[in-house]
């Protein structure tokens, strides 16, 4: 069978259908340019944009980002808008792309530089809500929030260089799902030219490169189908959601249980030593920080973890004589006597805690800090 | 790489269009065209490109072989060796676990001490449809229908085209030999806005129609024991829909893009959903392969020239193999083996069939058609045998999830299948409302492209 077509006049499938492709690629790029703010569901796909974390620049430099109806992780990965729990958040970066709302200069070292995870970033708070911030309140003391990014000694040791900081405390925060840190991969070749010629506009390229406006809204609208009415939601399941006695949801995610390598306290020696030998003139400080299910294993009925890498890690700083605190116990006996809301610790909708959970660990942290900083957190 | 994906409609095919149009000579855009098909073969595993080059050199050489030779000795020689070549690697990449697995299970159930190995290969993407394309190449050239090419760029374009190389159509050289000798004469113009709306069609048909049935009936027949009866007849239903506009849509992106680089590639669906019988069915359903199977093994076996036992035997037989070229699984054969009888059946009550009023037969083979792709998607003969009770068996039972999304889709999808023209039959002149709705179902599309992954077609698995 012959299709039928006639080649008289002109061919308008010709001109619109190809037309239609390159708008989509030219809508594509051009919105590219815009700003993700109004897109992102909390500040850390905001600030993480123009940003390379593993390039020692988490977060996009001099930025301040305010998110109103800011909602957690879990919600969004589980496409359950029910579940959100809204928030204020406010983001500051400093010029190097690490949070700090205060402005910290070479003739005014901080006390202290806290390293680590989202946990210590403060995924989900305000700025005057994070680790850092409540740390240094409790203890007097200033802090550069440099969380984000791995813990080696050569990009802790930069930044000391860069805050003219000679002597003090690296605090070190260690989230029990990720283990003993490993080698950070190296920053590949390609960004480190980029940075050398472009410098932060290197920045901007790869955030241009990275995220399309155009597709993270058109994800979502197509998300808002899968309301399992219109199309089944696929990610339904990604997450566990438990409620408290109270009818509140709590949402947890997938892998409670937390699995120790064989060999993850021989791992963490070698790791611990190392970067305490990477450090000279500070002093190395190590907070152990639990999950989400391992805080609220018992008020949740959840399965209990077979054994926990915070303990081997534990066995090893002590070893080494390093100063730690496992704020495991602490949070856990919190969550297991009040789970009722504004006493919760982790955020209903999020991997992370909140500013409660956050102030319990500040707290914990400040008695078990040593030097000084004790003698000032028990003052009155 | 996927025709629905951005690499391909960004990167891929542009480059492809510009560099094949700005090339003159016919040598050059054979050597293009060659090179694109490998290329874009390799992006699912480069290793295997290899093995489609053997093949394609073994199938040209015996070709130039045939040519060569008048002696009927020699030409059955370079007949039987080249394609029992071609069945060797189909057979063992397709077929050697299955056999082994299945020589296993006869072994231990007869008690022999016998262990066979258990073999894990990797099936060559399109490797069913373009071993076709050589072996109908080798035959149609020892039944002296095609002269074969002298160029070896020639061939190895018609094997590793890239439209129609991992789910068909299965072209015959003869069907495209006009074009393929006349490339360097192809007028882009001409083609152009046909190659444009057949390829919308077929893209909006995958992305709009096919991909978000799958959304649904995926999951829903993935819990199947959780399902009622009115469940599993929707899941069915859309099933049926989703293959259809899966594998047409594939096609007439195929056809789409054959014309864009002036290469008219044959029909491969004609409304099948509307046919009246079996036999109807099989003259709209993925043509080229059941033209392949009635020219290359049916009328080769005696066809219905043979009495009617005999010719009920050919059609069993024929569409046994049919559905084993679709997998190598007993749920295919079974398949097979239902189309098989349905044909055998038709063939003997035709003239009772026939009498019926054209809605009920169409109705009635649409059920029977459905019932049929049952074994085709269930994994194992308990899961076949659990839809088709559900099926029959009033069973009380849950609703797919998105059931108010699904049931918009089948009535979109039945008013589409059964009740309008099909992209062969509608207009491509790119007049009147025609292009503006192409543009905003393609539109739409990159839209659901953006949101969902793209998926792959349902038959790169065959």
């Amino acid at each position: 069978m012959t299709p039928r077509s006639t080649g008289s006049s002109r061919d308008w499938t010709g001109t619109l259908v190809p037309l239609v492709l390159v708008i989509g690629l030219v809508a594509d790029g051009a919105s590219r340019f815009l700003s993700l703010d109004v897109l992102a569901i909390r500040a850390w796909e905001a600030m993480s944009r123009n940003a390379f974390m593993e390039g020692g620049v988490p977060f996009e430099p001099s930025k301040h980002y305010v998110n109103d109806r800011s909602s957690g992780d879990l919600a969004a990965a589980t496409n359950q808008p029910a579940f959100r729990e809204y928030r204020r958040e406010e983001f500051t970066s400093d010029a190097w792309g690490y949070r700090n709302a205060t402005t910290f200069a070479p003739d005014n070292p901080p006390d202290a530089i806290l390293v680590g995870t989202s946990f210590s970033v403060g995924s989900g708070v305000s700025d005057d809500e994070t680790l850092a911030a409540q740390l240094g309140r409790l203890t007097h003391s200033r802090i550069y929030n440099a969380a984000g990014g791995a813990p080696v000694p050569e990009r802790i040791r930069s930044i000391a260089e860069r805050l003219g900081m000679k002597k003090g405390t690296v605090i070190l925060e260690l989230l029990e799902s990720n283990g003993v840190p490993g080698s950070p991969p190296p920053t590949p070749r390609l960004h480190q030219v980029c940075m050398s010629r472009l410098g932060t506009r290197c920045l901007t390229l790869k955030g241009w490169l990275r995220a399309s406006p155009v597709k993270i809204a058109t994800q979502r609208a197509y998300r808002k189908l899968e309301n399992d009415l219109w199309l089944p939601n696929p990610s339904a399941n990604t997450v566990s959601v438990h409620r408290f006695p109270e009818g509140d949801a709590m949402l947890i995610p997938p892998g409670t249980n937390f699995r120790c390598r064989a060999d993850s306290e021989e791992g963490a020696v070698t790791f611990f030593r190392s970067l305490q030998a990477g450090l000279p003139g500070l002093d190395l400080f190590v907070v152990l920080v639990p999950e989400k299910a391992s805080v609220y294993g018992d008020p949740l009925s959840l399965v209990a973890p077979s054994e926990r890498c915070l303990t081997h890690m534990g066995r090893a700083l002590a070893s080494l004589s390093i100063p730690y605190v496992d704020l495991s116990d602490r949070l856990r006996d919190a969550a297991r006597a009040e789970t009722s809301p504004g006493h919760r610790l982790f955020f209903l909708d999020d991997t992370h805690w909140n500013r409660f959970g956050i102030g319990t660990a500040a707290t914990m942290i400040a008695l078990h800090w040593p030097t000084e900083r004790q003698d000032a957190a028990k003052a009155p | 790489m996927l025709f629905n994906s951005f690499q391909f409609l960004y990167l891929f095919l542009p480059i492809t269009y510009l560099v094949f149009w700005a090339l003159r000579s016919k040598r050059q855009r054979y050597v293009w065209l060659t090179l694109t098909g490998y290329i874009f073969y390799a992006f699912w595993n480069y290793r295997f490109c290899a093995l489609m080059a053997f093949s394609t050199v073994v199938s040209y050489l015996a070709g130039r072989a045939l040519a060569a030779t008048e002696d009927p000795r020699r030409r059955k020689l370079w007949l039987v060796l080249p394609v029992s070549v071609d069945l060797a690697l189909l057979g063992f990449f397709k077929y050697a676990g299955f056999l082994l697995e299945n020589a296993q299970f006869a072994a231990t159930s007869l008690g022999l001490p016998v262990h066979f190995p258990s073999l894990s290969i990797v099936l060559p993407i399109g490797i069913s449809f373009y071993t076709f394309h050589t072996i109908s190449y080798i035959v149609d050239a020892y039944r002296r229908k095609i002269t074969p090419t002298r160029d070896f760029f020639e061939f190895s374009c018609y094997v590793s085209l890239f439209s129609q190389l991992v789910a068909g159509p299965i072209v015959r050289f003869r069907q495209i030999e006009a074009d393929l000798e006349n490339i360097e004469h192809s007028n882009r113009r001409a083609y152009w806005g046909i190659g444009w709306s057949f390829f919308a069609v077929g893209l909006i048909k995958k992305v709009l129609l096919a991909d978000t049935l799958a959304a649904i009936v995926d999951p829903a027949l993935a819990n199947y024991q959780q399902l009622g009866s009115v469940a599993i007849w929707m899941s069915m239903l859309g099933y049926a829909y989703q293959l259809y506009f899966d594998f047409s849509g594939y096609s007439d992106m195929a056809v789409g893009l054959g014309y864009l680089f002036g290469i008219r590639i044959p029909q491969n669906f004609d409304s099948p959903y509307k046919a009246l019988d079996p036999s109807d069915f099989w003259r709209r359903w993925h043509i080229s392969l059941s033209s392949c199977l009635r020219d290359y093994l049916y009328i080769p076996l005696g066809g219905n020239r043979v009495g009617p036992w005999r010719t009920y035997v050919n059609l069993l037989l024929t569409m046994l193999i049919g559905g084993l070229w679709h997998g190598a699984g007993w749920t295919f054969l079974a398949w097979g083996a239902y189309h098989g009888l349905l044909l055998a059946l038709y063939r003997r009550f035709s003239a009772r069939w026939d009498a019926l009023p054209t809605a009920m037969r169409r109705a009635l083979m649409f059920v029977l058609v459905t019932v049929g792709w049952v074994f085709f998607r269930a994994k194992t003969f308990s899961m076949a045998a659990a839809l088709l009770k559900r099926m029959w068996i009033p069973t009380s039972g849950s609703l797919p999830i998105g059931v108010q999304g699904l049931t918009v889709l089948l009535v979109v999808a039945a008013i589409i299948a059964h009740g309008l023209r099909n992209s062969w039959q509608m207009k491509h002149d790119g007049q009147g409302r025609t292009p503006w709705a192409l543009a905003l179902g393609v539109l739409l599309s990159i839209g659901a492209l953006y949101g969902a992954a793209p998926s792959p077609f349902l038959y790169f698995q065959f």
